[in-house]
């Protein structure tokens, strides 16, 4: 454990490691943004009765959550531009974005069935007893009720991202993790990944007391 | 029993969950203006049958027919018809995220149409009739269960429907808040309308009915007046439910 201390690595690097922090909490912001729309969408087709549509949506969790997102950004940044050609015009980071996306809209997609179904059935069943279209009880019974358990867990998802995001350094991403491969060319091995680790905690362990405080927020109504 | 139009008709109603057969063969005429009670062991599929009425469950086969309308029919828009069929249930389900006045006022504003003020007037009125004017603001949670209760039955009579259904209405309440909702319900049927409530408070039924239903294993067992069926029942099946219930 030669050269430099951690101290004076950090000193000299610090934008480095700022512009990586600020890149990957872009892209984990992104992706669970993105992937809360899709993740919506993908919630709807597992709630839904139509047997064949419930299917499609469950084999897409299935996948998604059933193989590593590494295995799923490599396929999309080298497979993807081969099928759909106009991605090769594009920045790179689309293809890293669309496997982010994807594979959170899996699991939001699981966060926000679980949050419609923990609301009480005897809810739904008052607003469709008083006349309620299905969409009216939809929008505005049981989602308001069910973003309370929703979002928290959306913090959670959130922060779970800023950790997979370190993955796309393996396909040269400029994020937090990146800073790792620049500084070994320096020569600065063991560094580098001490203080990303240290910046990784800070981060969530800010987010995480965000989360519990937004929880206990929503939770004061109830 | 009152000699007025058929409000609702069941026609050869069957409905089963699974293997257990909850209601087999009902036939029933509900008059305009008629207070029915239906009464029976747990399990009887008293409030299956109640909740076929408004298509909560769907029945297996057999009709439902609502002013004329065979509700059934799954062309037919049931929400139409749903707003024209209170129904109050025995765990209140009020909205908690609204307010009590919102509770009253959000389905005739969006599905009438009712403009807000107007809907807010008029749920004020419902709101002096059940004593919970000044709760108005509240949320639910501030309520008491005999409150939540009432503000459950003035919620759908806001869409002034042309009957009442009642599901086991005071069956989670402590025993102080019981006799507030019955005199809400008592007051309802005084002023005509067509109820019918599923309940365990014989005394009840025994008061306000016109016709009382007793249902076991999923059919109607026995049915007549309140006098036949508590003073002289026919059918040993109801006998011996009554000599379980009664004091």
């Amino acid at each position: 454990m030669g050269g430099p201390s951690i101290l004076e690595v950090l000193i000299t690097y610090y934008p480095l490691f700022l512009r990586g922090l600020w890149s990957t909490l872009k892209l984990a912001f992104i992706s669970v943004l993105l992937g809360t729309l899709l993740g919506a969408l993908i919630s709807m087709l597992t709630l839904s009765k139509n047997k064949i549509i419930n299917a499609i949506g469950n084999i897409y969790i299935t996948i998604f959550r059933g193989t590593p997102i590494l295995v799923q950004l490599y396929i999309f940044y080298y497979f993807m531009p081969m099928v759909i050609p106009i991605l090769n015009s594009l920045p790179k980071v689309v293809t890293i974005v669309m496997a982010l996306v994807i594979n959170s809209s899996s699991y939001v997609s699981e966060i926000i069935r679980g949050g419609i179904l923990a609301v009480d059935k005897g809810q739904t069943e008052a607003a469709r007893s008083l006349g309620m279209t299905s969409k009216n009880c939809m929008m505005k019974i049981v989602l308001p009720q069910a973003i309370k358990s929703i979002i928290p867990s959306l913090g959670n998802e959130y922060i779970m991202m800023i950790k997979e995001t370190s993955l796309a350094s393996t396909l040269a991403y400029n994020e937090l993790m990146f800073v790792k491969t620049i500084l070994s060319n320096k020569f600065l091995i063991w560094q580098p990944l001490f203080i990303i680790s240290g910046i990784y905690l800070m981060v969530t362990l800010v987010l995480t007391y965000g989360v519990s405080l937004l929880e206990k927020r929503l939770s004061v109504s109830d | 029993m009152t000699n007025k139009d058929v409000l609702i008709k069941v026609v050869d109603l069957h409905k089963g969950f699974g293997d257990l057969k909850v209601l087999r063969n009902i036939n029933q005429e509900i008059h305009q203006g008629e207070v029915v009670s239906i009464v029976g062991p747990s399990g009887s599929g008293k409030s299956t049958f109640l909740r076929c009425l408004n298509l909560m469950e769907i029945p297996d086969s057999g009709q439902v027919i609502f002013e004329g309308v065979d509700i059934t029919d799954p062309s037919v828009n049931i929400d139409l018809h749903r707003r024209k069929i209170g129904m109050v249930f025995q765990h209140f389900n009020v909205f908690p995220h609204l307010t009590v006045m919102e509770n009253i006022t959000i389905t005739p504003i969006l599905e009438l149409k009712t403009p807000k003020k107007q809907a807010e007037e008029e749920a004020m009125k419902l709101l002096k009739s059940v004593g919970l004017e000044e709760k108005a603001n509240e949320y639910p949670r501030k309520l008491s269960g005999g409150q939540k209760q009432r503000l459950a039955i003035v919620r759908a009579l806001a869409m002034n429907p042309d009957v009442m259904l009642f599901d086991e209405p005071t069956s989670a309440l402590d025993p102080e808040m019981v006799k507030d909702v019955l005199d809400v319900i008592k007051a309802l049927v005084d002023g005509g309308m067509t109820c019918v409530i599923v309940t365990h408070e014989m005394g009840f039924a025994k008061q306000v009915s016109d016709r009382v239903l007793f249902m076991d294993d999923g059919v109607i067992a026995e049915e007549g007046t309140p006098k036949q069926i508590f003073e002289n029942p026919q059918n040993p099946r109801t006998i011996a439910f009554l000599s379980k219930v009664l004091y």
